[in-house]
């Protein structure tokens, strides 16, 4: 609180400070009216600046303005939406009426393709999508990845836990690789960005949610997204973008506002609350068969040692409790102990930029930003600071110098483990505890001895121990660098070199205290480096001239070289000698070692051409060829094309109409290549560590594959954009088609073989999809506008076949829950058992209890049917409200808090049957083999534990749901105060995310819930609850 | 024409540069794996495949959820699905047992393929045993398996998904194979060493499990096939060279903490599996000097000063259907680091040869059915005299941390059967020798069982086969009769379901925990 406060202050000073330094200078007046030059009308709402400041106004109803000028002004500039922008010189005059042409090249968006060529968007043959950069610095979120939710269609984006800085998983038109990476190709500045998790994730969970590394991009230091989503649009970055690629560009430097020196400060303070928690039940305490009492917590006294709630019911009876040193006391319900278990979190993140420079000689842009965030999970945080300086030198007149850097350091501390695991609180808080325990009487978590105090001494920790005894920390630092020279041979031809590396050491470290209930109470450590490096190196040759009047053509020719090293070090003292002391010296047993390095070197050569006749018909030709040491040397080298037109048909067609204002058709075909990870062509033997002074090594599990091709993508697409009545609504609508071949599978095989996996070349998956885009303003007025847009996307995923001797591909398995992909199904179907039906619907049962299928069944994928956002924005003066709802339609998910939580009858839905007591029996809905009614009453203790565990029936569900994503309210001060004040520009925000799950269809828990960012999804597994956030922004330009 | 001058300059060196790196040669030492190497010698390979086996067959999975508390050795005090027949939670145990079972036989063939090479018959042979004895476990774990077509993963032309054969079948294939391995041992020749951690490569030993194995097939067939089980039982007996000493017993020899037996493991983070009431009983009933072995006293003073030591768990109950205080844990013998897992002991032989004599096929050494069967039992009991508790118990020495948790009294430990125990307990009516032939087979079958405590699985078998008494499930159990197999893994469901189908129409019952076997009554 102390940091907000302080934040608070410093940015209220600066404001003060601000308005009180205005400058006075000798002013004169210039007035006059804007027409239309086509039609002669009077336009409303035109801005008109002194050229280079920020003194400005708008035009009224009438097309009248009255502007006030400083003597030194030479010109004004008249700009308006749909309307080319005119500069004219003042020149001593005091009324200057000014005549508009329309234009449709102001419209045009520039977008940053491959190679960072910018391009007009109107020449693309295929799909790509900007986004708007504005709400991610007022309302964001540590992870980038989570700002793009909702706003781009097609891309299906689900963050993961609810812990600081988890880790985001981001598809591009669905799954395609069965087993290998479905993420797209992260680009900086033309530096391909490491996304890995360094950690895969199997269905139980795995130890902390560490991130994807992508999420080091500092949102503060975007200047533009372009996501190019599918293979079409990334055919020349080669593999790595073969499921799309998302092209950020950061913000240069440069005069801005006129200004040489450009400075802006950027504030958000949020505050983050648990969304989602289990709807659990108040009526009965821990125990079983209604009976309880505490004597030493681990089965000493009267089922003291259960860690679920078929206990005797909540009366304020008087029953002996962990806490109350042997005396009986009141047995009462604590209806809060779970949500009194979390914080209410915060998120501070500052920037701080100063821009400047001339275009003539040189330019910078230096900005710092630092983000601090303290979860929800008590004493868990996230801390990032990102400095970053880009520079351009012109040296000569031929020679640019272009250097980008920028330093990220990254402490996240005491996430805890995801999934099932002790250490993970939700293990006890939303399954495994007594209902009656009150949470804050465990706030004590210790004895004076340095052991534990726990409600049970047979399974669990105190929560409180696990989040202040143990500890967790990763610490990150990054660079992201790119030098490149560029050389003018003249106006239309320049070669341009560059490299670029994404490297990175990051420690994680994790400590068990002595005495915790994990590793037998002896402690434990961790320690290990990750090392990665990936080196890009690009020499380009680019042409672009106008071979006619009508011809236009640009051409690149250039290679490439990627270069990429992991290395990881580390090791496990499994007990510790000394409690409290935590390095690998103080160790109980032998260490652990874990150490692996790989490498791994691409080499490409590429070349394209774009020819454009009359700027409305494109044609886009590319090629590359990679060469990639991962694959055996006969089938190393693969080549892939694409070819793409683009037509904007009211242009050749000479289409003038208010109704249709633009349009154009495309159409591309591509196919990508893909090669794999590291040293799969040969078996070799796995050491498994010293039995005693005995080295034991083991052949691997894995089949090697000396005949790996590479991996085949081919997809094409068709898409239109239309603009309708100037552009107050836009349609983009695109349908592709992708499919991969030949995949690069570690693929499970049967046991008996003598091996569990092999590497196979196999299968074909093929995605066919619509994407739609509409966006309007239904009303603009001088004062109000309002935009919305509605994004729109459905991808059909199937397997097409495998290969001969895979009957399945099996990705995951938990809890007797399998998640595989069969030919004629989507990737990731959850297959399992489950409760026995008849022919009519009606539920078998037998003594009572359910019967279960014993066979496998389908019980659904875990990929949605469809995908949408809604964003509306308002404005009104300089007040603005802009609002995002996000939809998933589809879409299935193994439960398995649900499975537990009625296991272990914490659950509001464990009530029935045992609504007057816990020794009822009651007669559970369902028939008998021979379809009479059952009539074998049982407790519901026993109902619920024969009724759940292990099946997907009952705990597969639909993950729908419709979210209020964002919402933010936005006040720009007015002109007229920021003109008198050192300020171009100051905004204040009010800002959410996630503040509403306006519908969902599974219980308890939020349907949103990705394991990392692998193929591995579709279960829940004790999710950390995700939190909605809010809170407040402050936007300053200097 | 000076641009395209430029022009040319310009592609010829973005061809030089890309042609110097793309036709890079370094490739292959890019990918060479640093990390581990290609090959490994059977000194690291042998005691490995002999611990993964070892660590399988004695792990919760096969010795104490499947094996020992259904055959109510043991039973679970929480989390009792398994005590109750319930396995729906526990699909992926099942997976990871089959693929690990199967693990190990390949490992045992890569083996056995570096040893023809190297011309080392014995090493050979060590492997081919120990993959009759893996494979034997396996059918009597699942019925048919994949054996002809099994382990074809990375043949030149590979099989990944191998047919199913016949109990039948593979009992055949396996008695041959026995029986060429044992042909194959020459002591003389060179072995292994001390990395052999079951004999040290002590070859003469290796024979004797192997004939002791032979035994072990052909008297499974007693019901199923009496006349090749008579004439396979005597032959074997006649030829001698079998396990007859507790010195010559076959077992892995686990070390201390933490290169430890998995049961002793399984107790570093909980005790949830406790003494049987069934055996509890059993041996209270017949005075039996191996109860303090076979059990930890209970911690409730109350109960110990009223002389009630010892007390098993209900099967197939509630969870915590007694306090933890007032239940015996398993033996701490058997907990201990370095208990060795049984892989077949002289009084499982001696149990075969009494066997053989009540049936009246073979009289080993002349002697009636009586004498081998206190011989049987006292060679039980020999294993557990003071000298051999010691050396074990001495391993779980109650001040080492990892054992805290356990709250040992390392002055209750047991401190050995004597000479004069086995005599008296031998003297007992209730243990001599008597009645028809069927009571005799009983009586026998129960002292088996009794003797293969901590071996939960080959009792539970042998159980099957000679069914001492009827078992009584558990008041909560899901079945009315003790399982009499295990479910195969839902892995062969969705990774080999044409086999599999084809595997479940060979079984009496289907893919049931009730399926009847080949060899079975």
């Amino acid at each position: 609180m102390k940091k907000v406060l302080l934040n608070t202050l410093l940015v209220s000073c600066m404001l003060i400070v601000g308005m009180v330094s205005q400058v006075n200078a000798q002013q004169r007046n210039v007035k006059g009216k804007v027409t239309d030059a086509s039609t002669g009308k009077s336009l409303p709402g035109v801005n008109v600046f002194v050229k280079g400041t920020t003194v400005g106004t708008a035009t009224n109803a009438n097309g009248a303005y009255s502007l006030s000028v400083p003597q030194s002004a030479d010109s004004l500039v008249f700009s308006y939406i749909g309307y080319d922008a005119k500069s004219v010189a003042i020149s001593g005059q005091t009324t200057i009426n000014v005549q508009l042409s329309p234009s449709v090249e102001q419209l045009e968006n520039v977008v940053v393709t491959a190679f960072g060529i910018k391009r007009k968007e109107r020449s693309l043959g295929y799909s790509s999508q900007n986004v708007n950069t504005k709400s991610m610095e007022s309302n964001r979120s540590a992870n980038f990845v989570n700002n793009l939710q909702g706003k781009i269609a097609g891309v299906h984006i689900t963050s993961s836990q609810g812990t600081p800085g988890s880790s985001t998983r981001i598809v591009l038109r669905g799954v395609s690789s069965l087993a290998g990476n479905n993420q797209p190709l992260f680009v900086v500045d033309g530096v391909p960005i490491d996304n890995s998790t360094f950690r895969s994730y199997n269905a139980y969970g795995g130890g902390p949610d560490y991130g994807n590394a992508a999420m080091d991009i500092d949102p503060d230091n975007i200047a533009s997204i372009n996501v190019l989503k599918g293979p079409n649009a990334a055919a020349l970055y080669g593999s790595r973008a073969a499921n799309g690629a998302i092209v950020i560009t950061t913000k240069s430097g440069g005069p801005k506002n006129g200004k040489a020196v450009g400075i802006s400060i950027n504030s958000t303070t949020t505050f983050q609350q648990v969304a989602v928690l289990p709807n659990l039940q108040n009526l009965y305490g821990q125990g079983s068969d209604g009976q309880f009492q505490f004597v030493d917590g681990k089965g000493g006294g009267t089922n003291d040692g259960i860690d679920e709630s078929w206990g005797p019911r909540l009366n304020g009876q008087k029953i002996t409790q962990w806490w109350s040193n042997g005396k009986a006391v009141p047995w009462v319900a604590h209806p809060n102990n779970v949500k009194d278990y979390f914080n209410t979190g915060h998120t501070i993140s500052n920037n701080f930029a100063i821009s400047g420079g001339s275009k003539d000689n040189a330019t910078y842009r230096l900005s710092f930003t630092n983000l601090s965030q303290a979860g929800t999970i008590p004493n868990s945080s996230l801390n990032r600071s990102n400095v970053a300086l880009n520079t351009t030198a012109h040296l000569t007149d031929k020679l640019t110098a272009t250097g980008n850097v920028s330093y990220i350091r990254l402490i996240g501390r005491n996430r805890p483990n995801v999934g099932y695991s002790s250490l993970n609180p939700m293990q006890q808080l939303t399954q495994w505890i007594g209902r009656q325990v009150d949470i804050s009487k465990l706030r004590d978590f210790q004895n004076p001895d340095g052991t534990e105090r726990n409600w049970n001494y047979n399974y669990h920790n105190n929560v409180f121990w696990e989040t202040y005894k143990d500890f967790d920390k990763q610490t990150r630092d990054r660079i992201i660098g790119r030098i490149q020279l560029t050389y003018d041979f003249n106006n239309w031809l320049n070669l341009r070199g560059y490299t670029g590396t994404d490297t990175y050491r990051e420690n994680r470290s994790r400590g068990i205290a002595v005495n915790d209930i994990a590793y037998s109470g002896l402690g434990h450590y961790f320690t290990g480096d990750y090392y990665v490096s990936q080196t890009t190196s690009d020499l380009i040759l680019s042409a672009d001239k106008d071979l006619t009047k009508d011809f236009h053509v640009s051409a690149q020719l250039g290679g490439e070289s990627i270069y990429t090293i992991h290395n990881q070090t580390g090791a496990t003292a499994p007990t510790l000698s000394v409690p409290g002391v935590y390095n690998l010296t103080n160790s109980g047993q032998p260490l652990v070692p874990d150490n692996y390095y790989s490498r791994k070197k691409v080499n490409s050569i590429y070349g394209s051409a774009t020819i454009g006749y009359k700027d409305y018909l494109y044609l886009d030709l590319t090629g590359r060829n990679d060469w990639s040491s991962t694959l055996p040397q006969a089938n190393n080298s693969y080549f892939y094309p694409s070819v793409s037109v683009s037509d904007v048909f009211t242009d050749m067609l000479g289409i003038k109409s208010d109704f249709l204002t633009f349009g154009k058709i495309r159409a591309s075909w591509t196919r990508v290549g893909n090669d794999t990870n590291p040293y799969q062509l040969q078996a070799t033997y796995a050491s498994q560590g010293l039995f005693g002074s005995l080295p034991f090594y083991r052949l691997s599990t894995t089949i090697p594959n000396l005949n790996l091709k590479p991996e085949k993508t081919t997809s094409w697409e068709l898409g239109t954009n239309l603009r309708f009545f100037k552009n107050r609504m836009g349609l983009d609508l695109t349908y592709y088609s992708r499919k991969t071949e030949d995949q690069i599978l570690g693929v499970q095989i049967p046991g008996s073989s003598g091996f569990t996996h092999q590497f196979i070349n196999a299968g074909e998956v093929d995605n066919k999809g619509i994407e739609v885009t509409f966006n309007a303003t239904p009303v603009q007025s001088r004062d109000f506008t309002w935009d919305f847009t509605v994004n729109w996307a459905k991808n059909k995923n199937e397997v097409i076949s495998l290969t001969k001797g895979v009957d399945s591909y099996q990705m995951a398995s938990s809890w007797g829950v399998y998640l595989l992909s069969k030919p004629g199904e989507p990737i990731g179907t959850l297959w399992g058992r489950g409760w026995k039906y008849n022919s009519k619907g009606q539920r078998i049962m037998s003594g009572g209890i359910p019967e279960r299928t014993s066979d496998l069944k389908n019980f659904g994928s875990y990929q949605p049917n469809w995908t949408g956002s809604f964003s509306n924005t308002f404005s009104y003066k300089n007040l603005s409200l802009s609002t995002l709802i996000d939809v998933q339609q589809g879409g299935h998910l193994y439960s398995v808090t649900n499975m537990f939580g009625h296991y272990t009858g914490i659950l509001k839905s464990t009530l029935v049957g045992r609504e007057k007591s816990a020794s009822d029996t009651h007669v559970y809905p369902g028939v008998n083999e021979d379809g009479s009614p059952n009539t074998t009453a049982v407790t519901a203790e026993h109902f619920f534990h024969s009724s759940y565990y292990g099946l997907a029936g009952p705990n597969v569900y639909d993950a729908s749901y419709v979210k209020l994503r964002q919402l933010e309210l936005t006040y720009s001060l007015p002109k007229k105060l920021v003109n008198n004040s050192p300020f171009s520009r100051v905004e204040l925000s009010l800002v959410g995310r996630n503040l509403w799950i306006i519908h969902k269809n599974v219980p308890n828990i939020d349907p949103e819930s990705a394991f990392g960012n692998g193929n591995i999804q579709g279960f829940e597994s004790n999710q950390i609850p995700s939190v909605r956030s809010f809170g407040f922004n402050v936007r300053l330009s200097l | 024409m000076k641009t395209y001058k430029i022009l040319k300059r310009g592609i010829l060196a973005v061809l030089v540069i890309v042609g110097m790196s793309a036709c890079d040669s370094g490739f292959q030492q890019i990918n060479k794996n640093p990390n581990s190497p290609t090959s490994a010698p059977a000194t690291m390979t042998l005691p490995d495949a002999e611990h993964a086996l070892m660590n399988q067959v004695y792990d919760a999975g096969m010795n104490m959820y499947v094996g020992g508390i259904w055959v109510q050795q043991y039973a679970k005090i929480q989390y009792t699905e398994e005590d109750r027949y319930d396995l729906s939670g526990r699909a992926n145990m099942i997976n990871n047992d089959w693929d690990n079972l199967y693990r190990v036989n390949e490992d045992l063939k890569k083996i056995e393929e570096q040893a023809k090479t190297l011309g080392n018959d014995n090493v050979v042979a060590i492997a081919e045993i120990l993959t009759v004895y893996n494979y034997q476990n396996m059918t009597d774990l699942w019925g048919p398996i994949p054996y002809s077509q099994a382990l074809q993963g990375d043949a030149s032309t590979p099989n990944v998904q191998p047919k199913y054969d016949s109990q039948k079948d593979v009992y055949t294939a396996l008695i041959a194979r026995i029986k060429a391995a044992a042909a194959m041992i020459n002591p003389s020749k060179p072995s292994i060493g001390n990395q052999d951690l079951i004999y040290s490569g002590d070859m003469t030993k290796w024979k004797k499990l192997a004939n002791s194995l032979e035994l072990r097939l052909y008297m499974r067939l007693s019901n199923v096939d009496p006349g090749t089980a008579e004439a396979g039982v005597k032959a074997v007996l006649q030829n001698g060279n079998l396990i007859t000493s507790n010195d010559d017993n076959a077992g892995f020899h686990y070390k201390d903490y933490p290169y430890q037996n998995p049961v002793g493991a399984w107790y570093n983070s909980r005790e949830d599996f406790k003494i049987s009431i069934t055996m509890a009983d059993t041996l209270k009933s017949l005075n039996d000097p191996r109860l303090p072995v076979y059990a930890i006293p209970v911690r409730n003073d109350s109960m110990k000063q009223a002389g009630d030591k010892y007390e098993g768990v209900q099967n197939g109950a509630a969870n915590n259907s007694k306090p933890l205080g007032q239940v015996s844990d398993i033996g701490a013998y058997f907990i201990a680091p370095s208990c060795p897992g049984w892989l077949m002991t002289a009084s499982e032989v001696k149990f075969f040869m009494a066997e053989a004599a009540i049936r009246g096929w073979y009289n080993y050494n002349g002697k009636t059915a009586s004498q081998l069967y206190n011989d049987a039992i006292k060679t039980s009991m020999q294993q557990f005299t003071a000298d051999r508790l010691n050396a074990v118990l001495s391993s779980l020495n109650p001040s080492v941390p990892i054992f805290g948790n356990l709250q040992l009294d390392a002055s209750e430990f047991p401190t050995g059967v004597t000479q004069s125990q086995i005599t008296n307990y031998l003297a007992q009516p209730s243990v001599q020798l008597s009645g028809s032939q069927a009571q005799q087979l009983k009586q026998l079958a129960e002292q088996e069982w009794i003797a293969l405590y901590g071996q939960g699985f080959e009792a539970w078998t042998e159980y099957r086969r000679n069914g001492f008494t009827t078992l009584k499930p558990g008041p909560l159990a899901v079945l009315n009769q003790v399982p009499t197999r295990l479910t195969y893994p839902d892995n062969e469901q969705t990774l080999n379901s044409t086999n599999y189908q084809a595997a479940k129409g060979m079984l009496n019952g289907g893919d049931a925990l009730t399926g009847t076997f080949y060899w079975e009554k």
